[in-house]
């Protein structure tokens, strides 16, 4: 099953800026995750994150677009047996006055064996999904 | 089909409800309606092509029922990601600061 959602941020910061800090292996490993990224097209390179439990992933990913300062686009897979739902991420930047608007939008297909038994009411999971829904565009 | 598209429409998500009650023919979820029963085929399809209702013939009829499994599977998934994505950004955010 597909999904995508969006999330935005703005930052005080000038686009160049903030394009630095998306696609710098260095800074990615500061505030995403220690990757041998490099900003070029069709490049492959691993993320890898440890979570609070200590498990270690490794995301297999390459770089699908870079459009300088404002559009990257990454493909990204689990790298772990059985079969992964492919997702992209995408980085859209927006200069504003003062600053730039981060857009990222992240779409995938859901693993259909990682589906877990429906528990609890369908309302309420409709409004859940209603809230949810609300505060994006 | 993209699962958000499919429950955007209020008629969609009238029928995920009634869907959800139980297992229904078109026939029997017309009388809801105010639109035609081609427009609620065309809806039902697209609900089944999201998975988020599954049918099953019983003689004459088709019959529909909705997978709620299928949406709580997809609210559990993007709010982890979600909320991965709101920790990074607050993360870039004092980057971002810190540099000169």
């Amino acid at each position: 099953m597909k999904f995508s959602f969006s999330i935005e941020r703005i930052f005080p910061h000038a686009p160049e800026k903030v394009w630095a800090s998306i696609t710098d292996a260095r800074a990615l490993g500061v505030w995403l995750m220690e990757t041998d990224f490099r900003p070029e097209l069709d490049a492959e390179f691993r993320l890898h994150c440890v979570d609070d439990a200590g498990h270690r992933d490794i995301y297999l990913c390459r770089v699908l677009e870079l459009n300088r300062p404002r559009r990257m686009v990454w493909s990204w897979v689990l790298d772990a047996p059985g079969p992964q739902g492919e997702m992209t991420v995408e980085f859209d930047l927006e200069p504003l006055e003062g600053g730039t608007k981060l857009t990222i939008t992240h779409r995938g297909e859901n693993d259909e064996d990682a589906i877990e038994n429906f528990k609890g009411g369908w309302p309420t999971i409709l409004d859940a999904l209603r809230s949810f829904l609300e505060p994006a565009v | 089909m993209d699962v958000y598209h499919a429950i955007a429409d209020g008629n969609r998500r009238k029928l995920l409800d009634l869907l959800a009650e139980r297992e229904r023919s078109v026939q029997e979820l017309m009388p809801h309606f105010d639109v035609t029963m081609g427009a609620v085929s065309q809806h039902l399809k697209l609900l089944l092509s999201s998975g988020l209702v599954t049918r099953r013939k019983e003689g004459r009829f088709r019959m529909y029922r909705a997978r709620p499994e299928a949406l709580e599977d997809v609210h559990q998934w993007t709010e982890r990601y979600r909320e991965f994505w709101e920790s990074r950004l607050d993360k870039l955010g004092v980057f971002l600061d810190e540099q000169s």
